[in-house]
């Protein structure tokens, strides 16, 4: 145990863990009182805890409501698989409805003829909904896995320890130990602070024998067992996915040598994990990964409140069970990798790519050489490609999904386009005619029918033939509608929407692609600014400058030419594919008659785009500039890449807000 | 050229880094040495302008080294102990970003980086990256770097460190050249290094300048102080117990002892001391593990 106590004491003395161990606890408890006073349709937990206005009080009386109406839930339940099993979607009893089914019929089963009467447990509700705290704890593992397992290696600490037999033997058991010490540390800690928030902000009004369904927000719970074996079951998985995560960042920090590249690898796991979790529907046979993934680790108390379950195969597993066989199979594969790397060191290859190419001994300009130093880190071209490649991908996929009516929409809008005159009121005049022209049709049909002159076979195939013709009136009235208000506003063209609206209100897309951005030139900025410093090379350029600041100008040069020129193809590349895809060939009918700058459409619509895009250019420089002030005095390259980060979230927030 | 050092002070909350220095710099080499700790890292950090001075004076040909720093720091080549560089870039690259940062004409760069790397012997290997270099060759390459621009001034720190034999020779031969007019402030602990190029020497302890002269100048003050003496191993044992002793050689008739008295001993004949029976003496309360 002596050298488990040095390992921990490493990390301890480790000043940017000691800060960011700080950072979890502080924001731990501002996220906690946060979610606990934020209102959601007027209730917030402490509302509702003092019963403090009618608002609250009104939604948990509702709350008792819908408890007293649960044995009537669960016959519907019971009654509508009973229902579905003998429809012919469900005939086979082999196959995955059936069983499905039949599992989530034989839980409910269980709980029938039940009443349930709400208890004001809030605290306990909150505890369990919570979702900050294992979020705080993965955080703290990714530090702590990198304080143990990285910053040796970064320090070049490894040629002097390995030799040492106690080390090479031990060190990834004593390593472990600590890392497993403190992250249980933080864990209990974190949830005796949660605890101890809630409980006095909420008070502890429960009674745990009571079973679950006692509990606001656990109403619907398929398990019959009492609050407090809940949450056991709730704490147990908790730990358990914790030490999932332990295992798993151990066994990726072991074959990585330096942090930002452990960092990157981080993000981008979790980031496509998330974008995995989002984008997996529930129909698509890719199911299974949806739920055997990180994103749902990390929300796994959603899962256990109602019943959920996947295939494999054709037998259906509950999400929960397969939350814990997930991690079981990661606890063991992530350990066997983890031993048997451990074991296995792989020593650091020094790589070199160096092209056979004639050298022709030219020296350069700075700006060349700073250039040069600011790919010479193999991250910030993997981010700078990266984003290339995600930004390709988006273009290449684009595709939103186009209904009916707004595909008649479109079709209008480009007969209607143009300047507003005599041959738009005609041309809606006539195909207002036509429509009217097959209701007449229809009417007579019906008419036929009623004085049995026609057979109801015959009225109903000449009717289904006619109301085709008609499928598109809706749309034809969305862009009547949109001309006539055009006229009523004096306006002198029309104009086709959407592909504006696609372009200038994607607000979703916007911010996320923002964030991949900032979070590049996070890194960028990071090791453009901490590489001089870390390598204590900003003394001696600070000495040889013969113009003040001349490399940090040369600096500033690449990075604004760099955010800059991947903004500009973000920028670019999304409108030129939506207009494209929407057909708004060269911008000729948009935005620019809502504008009405008196120009013409084109260069008004290029003036629109145009001032967009430098608002965004402007934007992005301010992001560098500030990133750049506030990290030239970072002496860490991680630090500086947290620092980075961090502001890169608060610039985002602000982006979402305006 | 001259560098005067008035009153310079330096203090790291409570502790003084640096007390009172006085110096006058002019041409030539000083070997600046002392022990871990002693300030002289400090004392060069000042000159570059990279800490800032507690208190006291620099001046530079008669004016302040704050209103001149920039045409100081011009004419300067400084030399960091354990510096990392761009492991990346090719030695040739490295040169070549050096003298971009000091402004050399770019006609002349090619000729300045030529005779750099081929004044320290790294131009044949100059198309490798700095990664492939040995530890020796690096050092080399910082201070081929160090001298671009053929600096007034220059500021080493353990110039020689990693450097075999051979090549600290050649270091020191290039010092020797180029010190007709200059500046140079060599700090190190290799006293062989800095004894034969160094002009003047200058002692430095918790601080403090506590010697400082001339090789003939130091050695007049302490004349009658070092022993050379041959005795059996009981001998031996109780000179090492008692006095500074330091230098033991094994020999067929005994032990021939190195010994640095505070007394004058009248039975043995003294001999004429090293700079490094000076360096050991003065700095005996430091080295208690000899």
């Amino acid at each position: 145990m002596d050298l488990v106590r040095y390992e921990i004491k490493k990390c301890l003395r480790h000043s940017p863990f000691r800060k960011v161990v700080i950072f979890i606890i502080l924001f731990h408890c501002a996220a906690t009182t946060f979610l606990l006073f934020q209102k959601e349709n007027g209730v917030s937990w402490v509302s509702l805890a003092c019963s403090s206005d009618e608002v609250s009080r009104q939604f948990y009386e509702n709350q008792i409501e819908e408890a007293k109406a649960y044995p009537q839930f669960v016959e519907q339940v019971l009654s509508e698989d009973d229902r579905l099993r003998q429809s012919t979607l469900f005939s086979d009893p082999g196959s995955y409805a059936f069983l499905s089914s039949e599992r989530k019929a034989e839980y409910y089963r269980k709980l029938s003829h039940r009443q349930f009467q709400l208890q004001p447990a809030f605290s306990l509700s909150f505890i369990l909904q919570e979702p900050v705290s294992l979020a705080m704890v993965l955080i703290f593992i990714i530090f702590s896995v990198y304080s143990l397992l990285i910053k040796e290696k970064e320090d070049h600490l490894e040629p002097l320890l390995m030799p040492i037999p106690r080390y090479k033997t031990k060190a990834a058991v004593h390593k472990f130990i600590s890392l497993f010490l403190m992250g249980s540390g933080m864990f209990i800690f974190l949830e005796l602070l949660k605890w101890g928030i809630s409980l006095s902000l909420l008070g502890w009004k429960c009674d745990l024998s009571l079973p679950i369904q006692t509990v606001m927000g656990f109403l619907y719970v398929p398990y019959a067992m009492s609050a407090g074996s809940f949450l056991a079951v709730y704490l147990s998985m908790k730990a358990f996915i914790t030490l999932f995560f332990l295992l798993f960042i151990s066994a990726i920090a072991v074959r990585l040598n330096q942090g930002p590249a452990f960092y990157l690898c981080i993000i981008l796991l979790f980031g496509a994990e998330i974008g995995l979790y989002n984008k997996i529907v529930n129909e698509s046979f890719l199911i299974l990964l949806k739920y055997v993934n990180l994103a749902a680790l990390l929300q796994f108390n959603q899962y256990l409140s109602a019943f959920m379950s996947v295939p494999i195969g054709n037998y259906p597993i509950e999400i929960c069970y397969l939350i814990i066989l997930t991690c079981l199979l990661g606890v063991v594969s992530s350990g066997i990798f983890f031993r048997y790397a451990t074991k296995h060191p792989k020593p650091e290859i020094k790589r070199n790519w160096k092209l056979n190419l004639k050298h022709d001994f030219h020296p350069r300009s700075l700006l060349n050489y700073e250039f040069r130093k600011f790919w010479m880190n193999g991250e910030n071209l993997f981010v700078f490609i990266a984003l290339i490649i995600l930004q390709s991908f988006y273009c290449w996929q684009y595709s939103p999904y186009i209904g009916k009516d707004e595909y008649y929409y479109q079709q209008f809008s480009f007969q209607l386009q143009g300047t507003l005159d005599e041959r738009q009121t005609k041309w809606v005049a006539n195909q207002n005619q036509y429509y009217a022209g097959i209701q007449s049709q229809i009417s007579k049909l019906y008419e036929q029918y009623a004085d049995k002159k026609m057979d109801q076979r015959t009225l109903e195939r000449e009717v289904f033939t006619l109301t085709l013709n008609l499928e598109s009136m809706e749309g034809f009235q969305r862009a009547e509608q949109q001309m006539e208000q055009l006229q009523s506003l004096g306006k002198t063209e029309y104009v086709y929407e959407t592909p504006v609206i696609q372009i200038f209100k994607a607000k979703e897309e916007i911010l996320l692609k923002a964030g991949f951005l900032f979070l590049a030139i996070s890194f960028w900025i990071a090791a453009a600014v901490g590489r001089d410093n870390a390598l204590q090379m900003n003394h001696l350029i600070r000495i040889y400058e013969q113009r003040k600041h001349k490399v940090d100008v040369q600096k500033r040069k690449i990075v604004y030419f760099v955010s800059g020129g991947v903004y500009s193809f973000l920028f670019l590349s999304t409108v030129i594919v939506k207009l494209n895809y929407y057909e708004a060939n060269i911008l000729s009918y948009s935005a620019a008659n809502v504008l009405a700058l008196g120009v013409s459409l084109p260069f008004s619509i290029l003036g629109l785009l145009f001032i967009l895009f430098v608002l965004g250019l402007g934007y992005v420089i301010i992001f560098d500039e500030v990133l750049f002030r506030l990290t030239s005095g970072q002496r860490n390259r991680n630090s500086a890449l947290w620092t980075n980060i961090g502001l890169s979230v608060i610039f985002l927030m602000i982006l979402g807000v305006c | 050229m001259i560098l005067e050092i008035k009153e310079l002070t330096k203090r790291y909350h409570e502790k003084s880094a640096l007390d009172h220095i006085n110096l006058t710099l002019k041409e030539g080499v000083y070997g600046l040495l002392g022990p871990n700790g002693a300030g002289k890292s400090t004392l060069m950090n000042i000159l570059v302008g990279n800490i800032e001075k507690t208190s006291g004076e620099i001046l530079w040909n008669g004016k302040p080294l704050k209103e001149c720093r920039a045409q100081f720091n011009h004419g300067l080549g400084y030399m960091p102990q354990n510096q990392p560089l761009y492991e990346d870039f090719t030695g040739y690259d490295f040169m070549g970003y050096f003298a971009a940062l000091k402004e050399i004409p770019r006609d002349q760069i090619s000729n300045e980086i030529e005779r750099g790397l081929k004044q320290v012997f790294l131009w044949p290997e100059r198309n490798q990256r700095i990664k492939e270099y040995s530890g020796g060759m690096k050092q080399r390459l910082l201070l081929a770097a160090t001298l671009l621009k053929d600096p007034e001034v220059i500021i080493l720190d353990e110039p020689t460190a990693g450097l075999d034999p051979m090549q600290r020779v050649q270091v020191r031969k290039i010092l020797a050249q180029l010190s007709k007019a200059k500046i140079i402030i060599y700090a190190t602990h290799v006293i062989s290094d800095v004894e034969l190029i160094a002009n003047e020497f200058i002692f430095l302890k918790q601080g403090k300048i506590i010697q400082r002269g001339t090789m003939n100048e130091l050695t007049e003050l302490f004349p009658n102080h070092v022993y050379e003496i041959t005795c059996d191993e009981e001998t031996c044992e109780k000179l090492k117990r008692e006095c500074c002793v330091t230098r033991i050689q094994k020999k067929n008739e005994g032990y021939t002892v190195r010994v640095i008295t505070k007394e004058i001993w009248k039975d043995y004949k003294s001999i004429s001391p090293s700079l490094e029976d000076l360096y050991l003496n003065d700095f005996e309360d430091e080295q208690l593990w000899i």
